[in-house]
């Protein structure tokens, strides 16, 4: 019945997954008992991590804090293990179990086995020894932050991560290009609106960092819109997708997308990449708007052409009783 | 009683004047025209006020007043100011270069670019070392077009720099918070008409600061038995792929979310309408956030269920579900 904890960390390194939740199940089959037994206790935690790059200079030793708590009322035993940082696109990342080749015997955590109070909170201090051939850039570490449950029949567990970016200063080869991507010239929709993202991607060898500023202007909106979206990071290779949109109450509208993101090309200049789109925004409904607008013209133009051609027929008697009056009306004012 | 000729006169002398009022004001605001223009919403701030501290990061942010192709933005600063300026973050302008000379921080678009009035912009140095005389120091903060000509300016509140005055930095750090109501169950199952679907409710709740959001992904290890060895399919591949009908035989998930509306936080695809997914051997993303929850958690209640027919050998089934939730740099 008991689905062991250790087990589970076994098969989670097997997984390669790492950061967040465990959760043992049983399930009994031809077994006379309840339907649903009581759920157990829960164990919630948080890690706090440092907000920005850690400096770090090879061949020295970075350090920094990691806040972990127990946001339960029971005491908590916690273990902290460092792994390594799998860096997707977009700015996801994964944990993967083991340390990264890297810095393997060169992270020390204080303590890496805490005893936590309900509702309290421990710093926990990291050290890193940096090798001394590491090339100026931005480097991950990752820290798993696992309770753990001793219990007779089922284990729970609660692992959460934390990020730690380390940065080596010198010179960097940062490059980025960027582009359109899912917003055609022409949008022919029922929606009001056309959507795509603009993808950025690292192309030189060091992480970038970049801001983007978004200009939006056109027919029928009167004034021009601008967003900025904050600094991320980039790793080298990989993309970042920001979603931009255009949208026209009317159904129909021209639009030019301004798009310049700046990186730090080096510590005393920045690089720029600009962009430029035009949008035009249809809904079909116009197709049918036009011809029905002809049509209507057409109509009017031929009944008031048969409405002229019919009062000729009438006034064709008393034609010669106006002239005599018009020029009657001539000499008076004369 | 005027004469016409007098009349004339009079209407004769009146525009004139009328015609004279007219060119001094179009005199008078052409000549505005060419005058600098006010930059609104200034500030500037450091990140360290005392004396000679070494590494501290100025900030500046203004709107500008006038429309114009801008070249260089310059930004006095207390004399004896010194270091390496290096750019931190520019919001709002092009790429450009820094340079500190004659207390002026000058940074100097490459590509001058037209910029509309009333935009915000952001400028931050890293590197400087703070001057070494106590007091109190405003920013004159100049935008210039192609010349060099001054198109907007405008001054700064005050900083003030001392040797007994307190530097205070407070650095929020990202936190993470990652909760589950129900971290065990037990469910007891048979074949029989009467009892061959169960299921749970899981809340898993995630709370963060984290500026670009995080992800939440899900896998686990399979529910099997070992003797006989079987394992009680899943319902589909994974989030990506749902299922509306479930079937008589499988183990899967549906899941409902219930946010606070600001961090963008999604389901997968295949979770949309209630329909049940899998959990995939590897880790695959059940939900994803693109910015900080703020002050209400993203919480996810999924309904683990199975269901067994007499084609499942009885016996006691495990599985390890693994949620991973991970903060997105």
């Amino acid at each position: 019945m008991l689905g062991p904890m250790w087990t589970r960390r076994h098969a989670k390194g097997l997984l390669g997954s790492a950061t967040g939740l465990g959760l043992a199940l049983t399930v009994l089959v031809s077994t006379p008992s309840p339907a649903q037994a009581a759920p157990g206790p829960s164990a919630d935690l948080f890690v706090t991590s440092p907000p920005d790059p850690i400096p770090a200079t090879p061949g020295t030793v970075a350090s920094t804090t990691l806040t972990v708590g127990n946001l339960g009322h029971d005491p908590l035993d916690v273990n902290i293990i460092t792994e390594s940082v799998q860096l997707l696109d977009n700015g996801h990342t994964r944990l993967v179990a083991g340390p990264d080749p890297r810095f393997v015997g060169r992270v020390s955590i204080v303590p890496n086995h805490l005893t936590l109070a309900g509702r309290s909170e421990r710093q926990v201090q990291v050290s890193v020894n940096l090798p001394k051939g590491l090339k100026p850039d931005d480097y991950f570490l990752g820290f798993l932050i696992s309770p753990v449950i001793n219990s007779p029949s089922v284990a729970v567990v609660n692992d959460i991560g934390g990020l730690v970016v380390l940065s080596v200063p010198g010179p960097r080869d940062r490059k980025l290009t960027a582009k359109y991507i899912g917003l055609p010239w022409l949008h022919i929709s029922l929606s009001t609106s056309a959507s795509g993202i603009i993808r950025a991607t690292s192309v030189g060898t060091s992480t970038v960092q970049f801001s983007t500023t978004i200009e939006t202007n056109g027919w029928p909106s009167p004034k021009s819109s601008y967003r900025t979206v904050p600094a991320h990071l980039l790793p080298p290779g990989l993309t970042r997708d920001i979603p931009v949109s255009v949208s026209s109450w009317l159904g129909l509208g021209w639009y030019t997308i301004h798009t310049t993101l700046v990186y730090d090309r080096t510590d005393q200049s920045t690089g720029e990449v600009a962009l430029s789109r035009t949008v035009i925004v249809l809904n079909p409904f116009w197709f049918l708007v036009v011809p029905a607008v002809i049509l209507f013209w057409m109509w009017r133009r031929r009944r008031s052409r048969r409405t002229r051609s019919r009062g000729r027929h009438r006034a064709g008697h008393s034609r010669s009783a106006n002239v005599k009056d018009q020029s009657r009306v001539r000499i008076s004012v004369g | 009683m005027s004469s016409p000729r007098n009349r004339r006169r009079r209407w004769l002398s009146s525009s004139i004047a009328a015609l004279l009022l007219v060119a001094g004001f179009i005199g008078l605001t052409s000549s505005q025209a060419f005058a600098a223009g006010t930059l609104t919403n200034l500030s500037w701030s450091v990140n360290n006020s005392q004396t000679s501290k070494t590494a501290v990061t100025y900030s500046f942010a203004f709107k500008t007043a006038t429309a114009a192709t801008l070249t260089a933005v310059t930004m006095t600063v207390p004399a004896g100011t010194a270091g390496t300026v290096a750019v931190g973050t520019v919001y709002g302008l092009g790429a450009g270069t820094v340079a500190l000379a004659a207390n002026t921080i000058t940074y100097t678009v490459t590509t001058p670019v037209a910029v509309a009035a009333n935009i915000a912009i952001y400028l931050s140095f890293t590197g400087l070392t703070n001057t070494s005389t106590a007091g109190s120091y405003t920013s004159v903060i100049t935008t210039q077009k192609s010349g060099p000509t001054t198109v907007d300016t405008g001054t700064t509140a005050a900083v003030t720099f001392g040797s007994s005055s307190t530097g205070v930095t407070v650095k929020v750090g990202q936190t993470l918070t990652f909760t589950n109501s129900t971290p065990s169950f037990s469910l007891a199952v048979d074949p029989s008409m009467l009892n061959n679907l169960q299921s749970q409710a899981v809340v898993l709740t995630v709370q963060t600061n984290a500026a670009s959001g995080y992800t939440l992904a899900a896998s686990d290890t399979g529910l099997s038995v070992s003797s006989p060895a079987f394992t009680i399919p899943a319902v589909s591949s994974g989030p990506a792929t749902g299922v509306a009908t479930f079937p008589t035989s499988g183990w899967g998930a549906s899941a409902t979310l219930t946010t606070g509306g600001t961090d963008g936080a999604a389901l997968a695809a295949g979770l949309s309408g209630a329909k049940f997914v899998g959990y995939p051997s590897s880790p695959a993303n059940f939900l994803t956030a693109t910015g900080p929850t703020g002050a209400t958690a993203d919480t996810l209640t999924l309904t683990d269920q199975v269901g067994v027919d007499y084609t499942v050998p009885d016996g006691t089934y495990t599985d390890t579900i693994t949620y991973v939730a991970t903060p997105t740099f």
